[in-house]
């Protein structure tokens, strides 16, 4: 049977922790539905913290210098900005500063909605991307997942893995999607990308169409051919995450791909610049399929 | 080890003391009918933002409010009990756990952020124990109130939480912090996170420190007795009978008490019946009536 993208995170890391390859490291595993069904519900390898938040990540930086693979688990992007420093500072910079690597694994938990409210709402991998040293990528596939986690093995270099709680029940792969007639190249990440499908139905019946583009890597960002074909073509680009609009991957991503392809526009969307919160008139999340279509169609006016 | 008698205080039931327990549990009442129209409304799903319920734990807010008037509060995201002793107003707190404009935060959070400047009480982001060093702060410049700074026991363990012992000892603040110690984070207990004793780690700090079970008249004493001679700290046993976050009922393993229904027979035992079933009947009552005109507002 095929797996979800939860079953295959708790399927690669029993393999390390049952071949003491590795452990997992963070607050609150077993006792609290090992974090969504992601943990393997077992005694060993798993190393229960207290509730540390800054020297949380020391720990696992430093089991990682010991030879073995620790996967750090943060159950909020938001607990990121208070286990930064090790991460960024140590980790990030072991292989330029000492010429070796600090791989530990960073899985990074993203949710959103009325119960998430203005700390823990959504991915904070946009502040983590400024820094050197740290690759990031926001796998929602099992696929993608398996992809992701080979990369990470077969380097000594740390990892940040924006996860979102959405994904964890998917079991269907993307793919991007091409159309002769498209009048705009769509760049999604994160939780936007489950748009996707709504999106491109929606429009259809507009009979308008886009192409759509699923980026697993933000950092470093891979440019694919498709993506400069498809924007030679259009001209106009959008590039959509699950975290704030402003001074952040999207937009990062959107520059760069407008400089590969002369007289292309890209635009970004994301969260509003405000604190979202838990009342129905004050969420601030993912933008979703409507959202996206209202840009998309004033962007191709 | 349950923890029920854990370092109480024998009292004599004279007419004063009497009368704190009865102001004590008057409170208790108002915070726990105010929790489980809370719970009723949320199991309901009437409403979705996050809900921190501190049914079980009602006697630490009660008593810690009666012991500790005129005070800057800082408080944790399970701080109804707080907001609601100390005289925040119900129907503004009613009007953020259901996420509306007129709430305390305007709807921004549900349970972490309620504040009420009025009463002194600021508002909690949501990290846990973020509130301890900034509540050092705030003692440092306001060297005249006295800061009351509540936190869990889970917080307790927080880095940033540590080094203001360290700190408030240093500059001797005005400072008061009282730790709920429900045995808990999240699911997980105590001994699965650290092997020390919070009020052990912060005498050698250099803070005066008591370490006892959540019964009324035990807090208040020892309120009393250590409130000249901060910083300090109160570590408090107590249970949380519901859910961390939301609407569920925790396990009563063998470690829990309700010390509600024990405060309750106590009353009863020294023939204050009477009080006991008129203030059940009252806050019963204003409760479900609050709770239910404003969820008309949705
Ligand atoms: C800095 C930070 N780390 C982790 C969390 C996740 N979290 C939310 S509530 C909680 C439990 C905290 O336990 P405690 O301080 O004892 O408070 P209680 O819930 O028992 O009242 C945890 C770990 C958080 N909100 N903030
Ligand atoms: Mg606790």
């Amino acid at each position: 049977m095929e797996k979800t993208v939860a079953e295959t995170i708790r399927y690669l890391s029993k393999k390390l922790l049952d071949n003491d390859k590795g452990i997992i490291i963070g607050q609150c595993l077993s006792a609290v539905g090992w974090v969504q069904n992601t943990v393997p519900a077992q005694k060993k390898g798993i190393i229960e913290l207290p509730m540390t938040d800054v020297a949380g990540a020391g720990f696992a930086v430093g089991a990682s210098l010991a030879n073995i693979r620790p996967i750090f688990i943060l159950r909020f992007q938001s607990f990121l900005w208070l286990n930064a420093s090790p991460l960024i500072n140590h980790a990030a910079k072991s292989k330029e500063m000492f010429g070796y690597g600090a791989p530990v694994f960073i899985r990074a938990i993203a949710s959103e909605g009325p119960s998430s409210g203005p700390i823990h709402t959504n991915c904070y991998h946009s502040p983590f991307a400024h820094m050197p040293g740290l690759p990031i990528c926001a796998p929602m596939t099992p696929g993608e997942y398996k992809e992701i986690w080979k990369n990470y093995l077969k380097k000594d270099l740390p990892m940040l893995v924006s996860e979102h709680r959405r994904s964890y029940k998917e079991k269907l792969e993307f793919q991007d999607k091409i159309f002769p007639k498209a009048k705009l190249s769509l760049f999604l990440i994160s939780a936007s990308r489950f748009e996707g499908d709504k999106i491109l139905k929606l429009l259809r019946s507009n009979g308008i169409y886009v192409d759509v583009f699923h980026i697993l890597w933000l950092k470093p960002f891979k440019f694919k051919k498709s993506y400069m074909k498809s924007l030679l073509k259009t001209k106009i680009g959008l590039v959509v995450d699950s975290t704030y609009e402003i001074c952040g991957v999207s937009e990062h991503i959107a520059f760069k791909l407008m400089h590969s392809v002369k007289g292309s526009k890209v635009y970004n969307l994301g969260m509003k610049d405000k604190s979202p919160g838990c009342s129905p008139n004050l969420l601030n999340g993912t933008p979703d399929a409507f959202e996206i279509i209202k840009k998309i169609k004033t962007l191709i006016k | 080890m349950n923890y029920k008698n854990y370092n109480i205080k024998k009292f004599q039931y004279n007419s004063k003391n009497i009368a704190i327990l009865k102001r004590i549990f008057k409170k208790m009442v108002y915070i726990r009918f105010f929790e489980l129209n809370a719970y009723e409304s949320r199991k309901e799903d009437k409403f979705k933002t996050l809900i921190y319920l501190c049914l079980g734990q009602e006697s630490i807010y009660a008593s810690v409010s009666e012991a500790l008037k005129n005070v800057s509060i800082f408080g944790q995201h399970r701080g109804h009990g707080i907001y609601l002793s100390y005289g925040g107003d119900p129907r503004k707190l009613v009007d953020e756990l259901i996420g509306l404009q007129t709430g305390t935060n305007k709807g921004m959070g549900g349970s972490p952020p309620i504040f009420d400047k009025k009463i002194g009480m600021f508002g909690h982001v949501g990290l846990i124990g973020d509130q301890v060093p900034v509540a050092a702060g705030y003692s440092l410049i306001k060297k005249n109130k006295t800061v009351v700074c509540f936190l869990g026991d889970g917080a307790a363990e927080e880095d940033y939480v540590l080094a203001t012992f360290g700190f408030v000892k240093q500059y001797n603040l005005n400072i008061i912090f009282i730790c709920d110690d429900n045995d808990l984070s999240v699911l997980t207990k105590t001994k699965d996170r650290r092997k020390w004793k919070l009020n052990e780690i912060v005498k050698s700090f250099g803070l005066k420190a008591m370490d006892i079970t959540d019964d009324p008249l035990t807090i208040y004493y020892s309120i009393k007795s250590i409130k000249n001679k901060l910083p300090s700290l109160i570590n408090i046993r107590t249970c949380r009978e519901y859910w961390h976050e939301g609407a569920g009922k925790d396990k009563e393993g063998k470690s829990f008490w309700n010390r509600y229904q024990i405060v309750r027979k106590k009353l009863i035992d020294l023939k204050e019946q009477n009080f006991v079933l008129q203030n059940e009947k009252i806050y019963k009552n204003k409760m479900k009536k609050l709770w239910k005109k404003q969820l008309l507002k949705l």
